[in-house]
């Protein structure tokens, strides 16, 4: 029990990299299936490490998928507008973070695969967490001069 | 003009497909979409969640798929509140469109007997 809320806890913050409206829409069904996907788990004896092996991959490729298809559906036909090239940013910085962690855990761990991915995820997690942060701490900057503007 | 919106989407994506395939006979939540396409095609196709409603929320708005109110396996359901979805009208005639089309192509490779050279393989050695 306790284990599976670790699990879901990592999830929910992988999930924290999915646009806001995506995670509105659909969040809290994709982390019952996450929960079913671990219940089913437990019932067969397999490992999550297995697990975690087909997550990440799906995560990261959906992110970028819902990135991208974002600014489209929110405008039209404008393709190339503020908010693309900013989703643009984003999924560079994803990408650039993403090569980093993994080269630090090629070069700090043995080179089995099992203790590169045990370095890879918290590391990764971790530079999101940092990433959030810094730019949740950005915002109320761009507020108030947005409020200063219309005075 | 329904007609030409379905085919601009045709050849559809293969998960896409599979979803569409899914929820043919019966209305279902996610997992159900995700254990059905897996149990069908004995594991070769393994849905993540991120890819599932990437594809859901793309059938949603191309208005294949819609919402569901009743809850058909309800009784297997615990207290969470799940989301089940279901084939629109258009839904069902694009997944008649495509299936025609990969029956089609089926019957191309049977006819120059690329269907059943494996089993027939052995065969032709002796």
């Amino acid at each position: 029990m306790k284990t599976t809320s670790i699990h879901t806890k990592l999830y929910r913050c992988l999930m924290k990299l999915y646009p806001y409206q995506f995670r509105d829409s659909f969040g809290d069904e994709m982390e019952m299936v996450f929960c079913d996907m671990i219940r089913d788990r437990n019932h067969e004896g397999k490992g999550k490490l297995l697990l975690w092996l087909e997550i990440i991959p799906d995560v990261l490729l959906s992110v970028i998928e819902q990135h991208w298809n974002k600014p489209k559906r929110r405008e039209g036909k404008m393709s190339l507008t503020f908010t693309s090239i900013l989703s643009a940013e984003k999924i560079g910085q994803l990408m650039l973070e993403m090569a980093a962690v993994l080269l630090v855990a090629a070069l700090m761990t043995k080179p089995d695969p099992v203790s590169q991915i045990m370095v890879a995820v918290p590391a990764f997690i971790l530079c999101q967490i940092v990433f959030w942060w810094m730019s949740k701490s950005r915002k109320p900057i761009f507020r108030k001069k947005s409020k200063g503007d219309s005075k | 003009m329904k007609k030409k919106q379905e085919k601009t989407n045709i050849p559809l994506n293969h998960t896409d497909f599979h979803i569409l395939v899914s929820l043919a006979d019966e209305e279902r939540h996610g997992y159900g979409i995700m254990q059905e396409v897996q149990n069908r095609t004995d594991g070769s196709i393994r849905l993540g969640p991120g890819t599932l409603y990437g594809a859901i929320k793309r059938l949603l708005d191309l208005k294949y798929i819609e919402e569901s109110d009743q809850r058909p396996d309800a009784e297997n359901d615990d207290e969470r509140r799940r989301c089940y979805y279901r084939l629109t009208g258009l839904g069902r005639d694009v997944a008649i469109l495509e299936a025609e089309r990969l029956s089609s192509v089926v019957k191309q490779a049977q006819a120059k007997r690329l269907i059943g050279l494996r089993a027939l393989k052995p065969e032709n050695a002796s």
